[in-house]
């Protein structure tokens, strides 16, 4: 369970090949209202075309634990995404 | 209480030792060693550089569950999981796993089974420089979901 949170802003991580696309490996954002990680990682790549190419693939990772696309984020959560990864 | 598993992912070099040591215990039959090692060629293509990036904090607690999750499967007596991270040297270990069990047959599934998972569950991203200058992040896994859905 994720429970509410109403204090700070919603913590992006990025890693390996989008924080080089993006030139970031933060980016905090204020949610007016809590947010499904979908539309979030839409934003972002709307923000951020040069992620496009990957958006099929990613996985997000809430308070780092993998999530499907329609959970929910709040303030103060920390939403990390994840390309296919290659660990090994 | 004992500790039954280990878990690191981090810059410093791993050593086969290191995990033999941890999991060698007097109720164990067996021993299963998996070491990844660094490869520079693949067929013709030579690499001149091996780079692993890591969301460490999570890679972490993603090798513990499957840690976990393999010592009640496969009755382990230890179980040691390692990553490294950085850049990591031709024929340097990068990623090493170690069991123990009772009978050997457990620990050469969960040893294969770890391995396996930890490729397409850590969060842990392998970078390859080419000797043409050209670098790639491999192509990799989507993660598994494990029951955190909405």
């Amino acid at each position: 369970m994720n429970p509410p949170e109403t204090a700070g802003r919603l913590r992006i991580r990025f890693f390996a090949i989008l924080r080089e696309l993006t030139g970031m490996r933060t980016l905090e954002m204020s949610l007016d209202k809590p947010e499904a990680v979908g539309v979030i990682l839409d934003r972002l790549v709307a923000h951020h075309p040069a992620i496009g190419p990957y958006r099929t693939a990613l996985r997000a990772a809430v308070n780092q634990e993998y999530v499907d696309e329609a959970f929910t984020v709040f303030n103060g959560d920390e939403l990390a995404v994840i390309t296919p990864v290659s660990g090994g | 209480m004992e500790e039954r598993i280990h878990v690191e992912c981090g810059p410093a070099a791993l050593a086969v030792g290191d995990a033999v040591a941890f999991v060698a215990d007097e109720r164990a039959g067996g021993i299963a060693v998996f070491a990844g090692t660094t490869r520079r060629y693949t067929d013709d293509l030579e690499t001149v550089e091996l780079e692993y990036e890591a969301f460490e904090q999570m890679a972490v607690s993603e090798m513990r569950k499957l840690a976990v999750a393999a010592v009640a499967e496969y009755s382990l007596v230890k179980a040691y999981v390692a990553h490294r991270v950085g850049r990591v040297a031709f024929g340097e270990t990068s990623v090493l796993i170690a069991v123990s069990s009772a009978h050997r047959d457990e620990a050469f599934k969960a040893c294969r089974v770890l391995i396996d998972q930890v490729k397409t569950q850590a969060p842990i991203w392998k970078k390859e420089v080419y000797a043409d200058g050209s670098e790639e992040w491999v192509k990799g896994s989507v993660p598994v979901l494990r029951g955190r859905e909405s």
